[in-house]
C-alpha cells in the first residue's frame, strides 16, 4: 500500500467513528476515549457523593425536605417544593445553616464565559477577537492534553515534565505528539474529515432544545463552506505515517 | 530585655509578675502590714478588696513580668510566723473588646510598584490614564499601606487553566491546591490552540496575584496571596460533575474561588447549578474553610442589558457574590448584564477602545493590556477579598457580604443610559441596580476588616406565599402582597435583612415580555427580573425560580411585601398575555442588630448610618 492509500483508509476507518480519536490514550480503539471520560468523570462523581452527606437536606421534616431537595433527584417527580412547604408547616429552620434549594433544572446544560463570552481580545498585542462559545453536557467528545510542566517545588516522580519551555511553541508541538480531536473552532486549520465540528452539533434528540436556544451557528467563519483537501501543516498524525 | 521577657513568656506561656498576694493569719494594721513588707524588702501596695488579712505586696528587685516564679521571695515571705500564704501573682493578657489600636496611615505613601505594566493597571490606580475617571479605582494603595497584600490566602480560578509557569504567577502558584479536571490531572497547565484561546484563567490569575517589583508585566491586586488553578472549562462539554468537583475541590486550602462563566448568556437561558453543583455550594458555604465558609466571587455575566443575571442561578445565588463591571470613566460596560442580586462591582473594559482594557499576565509568559468582559472583573473582587482575609482570616462567607456592602463606594458610577439611578435603602444603604452598592474599596474594606465582629447568627423564614392564579393585564400591572411577621416568636425570626428571595411560578406567551418587581414594607423597589428582548419562551415560563435581591439589605422584614408583575413590549406595548401562578417569599438575615459590635470610625460611613439606623429603631420599639 502507499503512503495515499493507508491515508485514505486511516481517514476512512476515522469517518465513521464520528469523530477523530483521542490518541494519546486510545491509539487504537476510539471508544475508549469516552468510555474513559465516563470513567473519569464517573469516579469523581462516586467520590463527590460518598462525602456528600444527606445533612445538606432538610432533617426530618419532610415538607421542609420538600422544598429544599428539588435538585434530588427522588423527589423531582413527586413536584414537592415552595409551594408545599409553606402551605402547610412554616416552621422553623435550623440557625445559621444554608439548605439546598432551587428551582427545578433538567435537559441539558449549557454554558458560556471565560473568553467564549462577550467581545474579547486575545494574544498581548489584543489583535486576535475571541470567538463565541457554548459549553454543554450534550456531547462528549476530548481535546488533547496540554503538557503538565512541574511547578516550582515539584519533581518529575509527581508526574509533571521538567524539560518544559514556556512558548507556544513547546506546547504546541507536544499537542502534536498526541493524536486527539482537532479542536475547529480555535485551530487555524484542521486536517480534511476532522469532524470536531460535527460533534458539537447537537444530536437529534435535542433538537427542539437547540432550536429554542439558538441562533444558526454562524459566528464561526471556520466551519462554514466546503473543507479544502489540503493536508494541514499540523496537527493529525496520518500524514507522518 | 522586653525581647527577652517576651520570649521566655512565649516558652513557659505564664508570665509572673513583681505582685504577690500575701494572707495573714490574723487581721494586721497597715502599720504592721507595712512592717513585715519593709523587713522582706517589699512595697506595701495596700489591703486587697479593703481585707485586714490579704494584702498586696511588690519587691522592686524584681522585673514586672518574668517568665519563673520567685521562689526565693516567695519563702521568704512564708517564713514570718503571721504569713499563712503568699502567692506570686501571675500575668494575663487582655484585650480591649472592640477596640484596636488606630492605625496610623503611613505618612509618606508606598512607593508605586516598578512593575513594567503598573501605570496601565487603571483599575489599581486610576490617575486618569486612557481618558479615565482619576482616584475611580479599587484603592488597592490603601490597603497595601495597611500591610495587606493577601498573605496566606488561596484564590482559586475555575477556568480554562493557569500558565503557572509564568514568572509573574509561578512563585504565587499553590499547586497542592490546583487540578485539571479536563484532562484529569494535577497540573492545570492551559491547552495550546492557534488563536491562544486558553488564556483566560491565566489573566485572570494575574489580575489577582501577580508578583510586584519582580519587572515582569503588572502587579496583582494581592500579590502576596497565592492562586490554584482548576482547569474546567475546556472540554467540548460541561457536566453538572465538573462543576460540582471543581467548586468542592480543596475547600480548606482554597479561600476563595473566583469563577467567570454561568448559563449561557443568550438573553432567553433560564438556568442554573445543577444537582451536584449545588451541593457542592452549599457544602463549601457550610463547612469550607475550617467552617468559615469559602467565597464564591461570580461574574454577573456579559449579556448585555437585553439580559437578567437574576435568570443565571450561580449569580442569583446567596452563597455567590455577583459582580459586576464599570469602565473607567464610571459607566456601566455596555456587555453589563444587571441584576437585583449584584452585590457590588469592580472594573473591566470600555471594549471600544482595546486600550482600556485589563493589563494583566498572558500565556507563555507574556503580558496583555486588553482583558475584557465582567469576567475580568471577578478576579478583582477575589483579589480584594483576599486583601480582606488577610486582614482578618477569621471572616465568615457572610462576613464578606456585609463588608461589602458596608464599604463598597458609589464613587462617580453611574448608567451611561440613564435607566437606574442611585436609590437609599430603609436603612440608609444606598444601591444603583446595575452596581449593587458601588464598586470595592480594597483599603476601605480591609480596614474595617481588621476591626471586624462576626455578624450574628443567621436564619431563614418562609414569609408566606400566595398560590392564586392571577392574570397579568397587557397594560398595567398586577400586584400580589404577602404581610408577614418575619417569623415573629418562632425560632426562625429575621429582624435584620441579608437576602430576600421571592420564588416565583409564572407563564407567558413571551417570557422576555415580563416584569417583576418586588417592593419591601420599607418602600424599597428591586427589580428583581427586567425585560429580555431576545426571550421568546412560551413554554417554560418560569417555575419556582428563587429571584434573589441584595437591596434591602439591612432592613426590618416585618410588614408587607409587594410583587409586581407586568408585561414590557419594549418601544411598543406587548402583545404577550399571562399568568403568575403564585409566588412566596424567603427572607434570610438576623435576628440580632448585625452591627451592634462594631465601632464606626467616622461618623459618615455606612457603617454608622445602619447602625444608627438599627439603634433608632431598637429605641423606638
Amino acid at each position: 500500500m502507499g503512503l495515499r492509500e493507508v491515508l485514505v483508509l486511516v481517514i476512512s476507518i476515522v469517518g465513521t467513528m464520528g469523530y477523530i480519536p483521542h490518541g494519546s490514550i486510545g491509539e487504537k480503539d476510539p471508544i475508549l476515549t469516552e468510555a474513559l471520560l465516563r470513567e473519569v468523570v464517573e469516579r469523581m462523581g462516586k467520590d463527590f457523593n460518598d462525602a456528600a452527606s444527606t445533612y445538606l437536606e432538610f432533617p426530618s421534616s419532610d415538607r421542609h425536605l420538600a422544598m429544599m431537595a428539588r435538585a434530588n433527584k427522588e423527589l423531582e417527580h413527586e413536584q414537592l417544593d415552595y409551594d408545599s412547604l409553606i402551605e402547610g408547616n412554616p416552621s422553623p429552620s435550623l440557625r445559621d445553616q444554608e439548605y439546598l434549594q432551587h428551582s427545578s433544572l433538567w435537559g441539558h446544560q449549557y454554558v458560556t464565559g471565560g473568553a467564549g463570552e462577550g467581545e474579547q481580545r486575545l494574544q498581548p498585542s489584543g489583535i486576535v477577537p475571541n470567538r463565541q462559545m457554548i459549553k454543554t453536557d450534550a456531547v462528549l467528545p476530548a481535546y488533547c492534553n496540554p503538557p503538565n510542566p512541574c511547578p516550582v517545588g515539584y519533581t518529575e516522580e509527581q508526574g509533571c515534565i521538567s524539560e518544559f519551555e514556556n512558548t507556544a511553541a513547546f506546547s504546541r508541538e507536544y499537542q502534536l505528539a498526541q493524536r486527539c480531536m482537532c479542536d475547529g473552532e480555535h485551530m487555524f486549520s484542521c486536517p480534511p474529515d476532522s469532524s470536531s465540528d460535527l460533534d458539537l452539533r447537537f444530536a437529534d434528540h435535542h433538537k427542539n432544545l437547540v432550536a429554542k436556544k439558538y441562533k444558526p451557528d454562524i459566528e464561526n467563519p471556520y466551519l462554514m463552506g466546503e473543507r479544502l483537501p489540503i493536508a494541514a501543516k499540523k496537527g493529525f498524525d496520518v500524514h507522518v505515517y | 530585655m522586653a525581647v527577652t521577657v517576651l520570649l521566655a513568656a512565649v516558652a513557659s506561656r505564664e508570665v509572673f509578675t513583681n505582685s504577690f498576694l500575701v494572707r495573714f493569719k490574723r487581721s494586721l494594721r497597715h502599720e504592721e502590714a507595712q512592717e513585715v513588707a519593709l523587713h522582706h524588702g517589699f512595697d506595701n501596695l495596700g489591703p486587697v478588696l479593703g481585707s485586714d488579712t490579704d494584702w498586696h505586696f511588690a519587691h522592686r528587685g524584681l522585673p514586672h513580668a518574668r517568665p519563673r516564679r520567685s521562689i526565693a521571695h516567695t519563702r521568704l515571705l512564708k517564713q514570718h510566723p503571721l504569713v499563712h500564704t503568699a502567692i506570686q501573682q501571675t500575668g494575663f493578657k487582655r484585650v480591649k473588646r472592640g477596640f484596636r489600636l488606630l492605625r496610623v496611615p503611613e505618612p509618606v505613601p508606598a512607593a508605586e510598584p516598578r512593575d513594567p505594566y503598573f501605570p496601565l493597571q487603571w483599575y489599581l490606580k486610576n490617575t486618569g490614564q486612557n481618558g479615565g475617571k482619576p482616584k475611580l479605582d479599587l484603592n488597592v494603595e490603601a490597603a497595601w499601606a495597611q500591610g495587606y497584600t493577601g498573605v496566606n490566602v488561596t484564590t482559586a480560578i475555575m477556568d480554562d487553566g493557569v500558565d503557572y509557569m509564568h514568572p509573574d504567577l509561578k512563585y504565587n502558584y499553590n499547586a497542592e491546591a490546583s487540578y485539571d479536571f479536563s484532562s484529569n490531572d494535577p497540573y492545570p497547565y492551559p491547552r495550546y490552540t492557534d488563536d491562544w484561546f486558553n488564556s483566560h484563567g491565566t489573566r485572570c490569575a494575574g489580575e489577582v496575584a501577580a508578583a510586584r517589583d519582580n519587572g515582569v508585566c503588572g502587579v496583582g491586586v494581592a500579590y502576596h496571596s497565592k492562586v490554584a488553578g482548576i482547569r474546567m472549562l475546556d472540554q467540548p462539554y460541561m457536566t453538572d460533575l465538573i462543576e460540582a468537583n471543581s467548586m468542592g475541590h480543596e475547600p480548606h486550602k482554597i479561600h476563595i474561588y473566583s469563577a467567570s462563566w454561568g448559563p449561557t448568556d443568550d438573553g432567553r437561558t433560564v438556568d442554573g447549578p445543577r444537582n451536584a453543583t449545588m451541593r457542592a455550594i452549599v457544602r463549601g458555604v457550610n463547612e469550607g474553610r475550617n467552617g468559615l465558609g469559602n467565597i464564591y466571587v461570580w461574574a454577573s455575566g456579559d449579556g448585555g442589558e437585553d439580559d437578567d443575571c437574576n435568570c443565571d442561578g450561580y449569580a442569583a445565588s446567596m452563597w455567590t457574590v455577583s459582580i459586576n463591571s464599570a469602565i473607567n470613566d464610571g459607566q456601566n460596560a455596555h456587555y453589563d448584564e444587571s441584576c437585583s442580586s449584584t452585590l457590588a462591582s469592580t472594573f473591566s473594559n470600555g471594549a471600544r477602545d482595546p486600550s482600556t482594557g485589563v493589563a494583566t499576565t498572558d500565556l507563555y509568559g507574556k503580558c496583555t493590556a486588553t482583558h475584557s468582559g465582567t469576567s475580568a472583573a471577578a478576579p478583582e473582587a477575589a483579589g480584594v477579598f483576599a486583601l480582606a482575609l488577610h486582614a482578618n482570616p477569621s471572616l465568615t462567607w457572610r462576613d464578606i457580604q456585609h463588608l461589602t456592602v458596608l464599604t463598597s463606594k458609589r464613587n462617580s458610577l453611574y448608567d451611561a443610559k440613564g435607566r437606574f439611578h442611585w436609590t437609599m435603602n430603609g436603612v440608609g444603604l444606598e444601591f444603583n441596580h446595575l452596581f449593587g452598592f458601588g464598586v470595592l474599596d480594597a483599603g476601605a474594606m480591609t480596614a474595617l476588616a481588621a476591626n471586624w465582629r462576626s455578624v450574628p447568627p443567621r436564619y431563614h423564614c418562609e414569609a408566606g406565599s400566595v398560590n392564586t392564579h392571577t392574570e397579568i393585564p397587557s397594560e398595567g400591572s398586577v400586584t400580589l402582597r404577602i404581610e408577614t411577621s418575619a417569623c415573629a416568636g418562632s425560632g426562625s425570626e429575621v429582624r435584620y435583612l441579608e437576602h430576600v428571595q421571592a420564588v416565583v411560578s409564572a407563564n407567558a406567551t413571551r417570557r422576555g415580555d415580563l416584569e417583576f418587581f418586588l417592593t419591601s414594607p420599607m418602600g424599597t423597589r428591586s427589580m428583581i427580573l427586567s425585560r429580555r428582548a431576545n426571550d421568546d419562551d412560551s413554554r417554560d415560563g418560569f417555575t419556582k425560580w428563587p429571584f434573589m435581591t441584595t437591596h434591602t439589605w439591612g432592613e426590618y422584614p416585618q410588614g408587607t411585601w409587594t410583587l409586581e408583575a407586568r408585561f414590557n413590549g419594549g418601544s411598543g406595548p406587548s402583545s404577550a398575555s399571562g399568568w403568575l401562578r403564585g409566588w412566596s417569599l424567603v427572607l434570610h438575615g438576623t435576628r440580632a442588630p448585625p452591627y451592634a459590635q462594631l465601632q464606626a470610625q467616622d461618623p459618615n460611613s455606612k457603617l454608622a448610618v445602619v447602625k444608627k439606623a438599627h439603634e433608632d429603631n431598637a429605641l423606638s420599639k
